[in-house]
């Protein structure tokens, strides 16, 4: 069928972008491909902790979500919709993983080189201050490899793609008290690694109060 | 003290993470904060996973790289022309 133009599509909310998809206008999912291809590779990165899987997960979860458009019930946002597919593959590969063929998961850290070479954006900004955020990147996305796979999942949810308590408990099958009681260890686990980074002073106390 | 409800440090730290979300009754803030005030530990322990949480707001961990975003689309037409 004829697809509309990219420009009018970028144009169009999700939901409108669902309807033009179901009847068989490719062009509207890959609108909605490169709109959500960064947040699901994100989630899939933090939860499988490997570069490969994630893109794994990424390829499967639009793939999946494309074949099931009729599921889509228009009750949750397309986005919250697509998560829920996501962090079900993501947990999907770790699950296969643990099962034997590969590394123990608590010992398996990837060290961030390498890939983050071809990050780097194409100038523009101060070197240092680029150096810098990098660097922040590779120690916050350590801190989050280190949690275990429990308060890693809720973390990611919750504090990093800012899904609320009900959507997270309901996308793990966990009650609302088991993700606000994982939500704060997590939370104190990664103030315990990024504290020295942090500096709280206790002075700027009067300042906050 | 004001509020009715005497709030330990276990307490505080029960709350910690419904207060730093604003998700949590007048009440129950107000004795919080007054625990706050005088409880330079638990302002410490506030103060720092404020800060921990705020922190992933404004950075992005795993940028998507572009050839990974070149493949999904691949993939996608790959599977449309098997259709």
């Amino acid at each position: 069928m004829a697809s509309t133009s990219s420009q009018s599509l970028a144009a169009l909310a999700d939901a409108a972008l669902v309807d033009q998809a179901r009847k068989g206008d490719q062009q509207a999912f890959t609108e909605l491909a490169n709109r959500y291809a960064a947040k699901i590779f994100r989630l899939a990165r933090h939860i499988t902790r490997n570069d490969q899987d994630a893109e794994d997960t990424l390829q499967e979860t639009f793939l999946k979500a494309y074949s099931r458009l009729d599921q889509f019930q228009g009750n949750s946002s397309f986005y919250t919709w697509l998560v829920r597919i996501g962090v079900n593959e993501s947990l999907m590969k770790i699950r296969r993983r643990k099962d034997g063929k590969f590394v123990s998961l608590d010992e398996e850290i990837e060290t961030p080189s390498g890939a983050l070479a071809r990050e780097l954006p194409d100038g523009g900004e101060d070197p240092e201050e680029l150096f810098g955020r990098r660097e922040l990147r590779d120690v916050l996305a350590e801190a989050i490899d280190g949690l275990p796979e429990t308060y890693r999942t809720v973390f990611v949810l919750r504090d990093v793609e800012g899904l609320s308590t009900e959507e997270t408990a309901e996308m793990l099958g966990l009650s609302i008290s088991a993700v606000k009681s994982r939500l704060l260890r997590a939370r104190l686990q990664m103030r315990e690694k990024l504290r020295r980074r942090l500096k709280t002073n206790v002075q700027q106390k009067e300042n906050y109060m | 003290m004001s509020s009715k409800k005497k709030i330990t440090c276990k307490n505080f730290l029960e709350d910690l993470s419904d207060y730093i979300d604003g998700g949590i009754e007048t009440e129950l803030r107000v004795s919080l904060e007054a625990h706050l005030a005088k409880c330079p530990n638990c302002w410490v322990v506030f103060d720092e996973t404020r800060k921990t949480v705020e922190i992933f707001q404004n950075v992005e961990c795993h940028p998507l790289p572009q050839d990974v975003h070149q493949r999904l689309l691949t993939v996608l037409e790959k599977s449309w022309k098997r259709e």
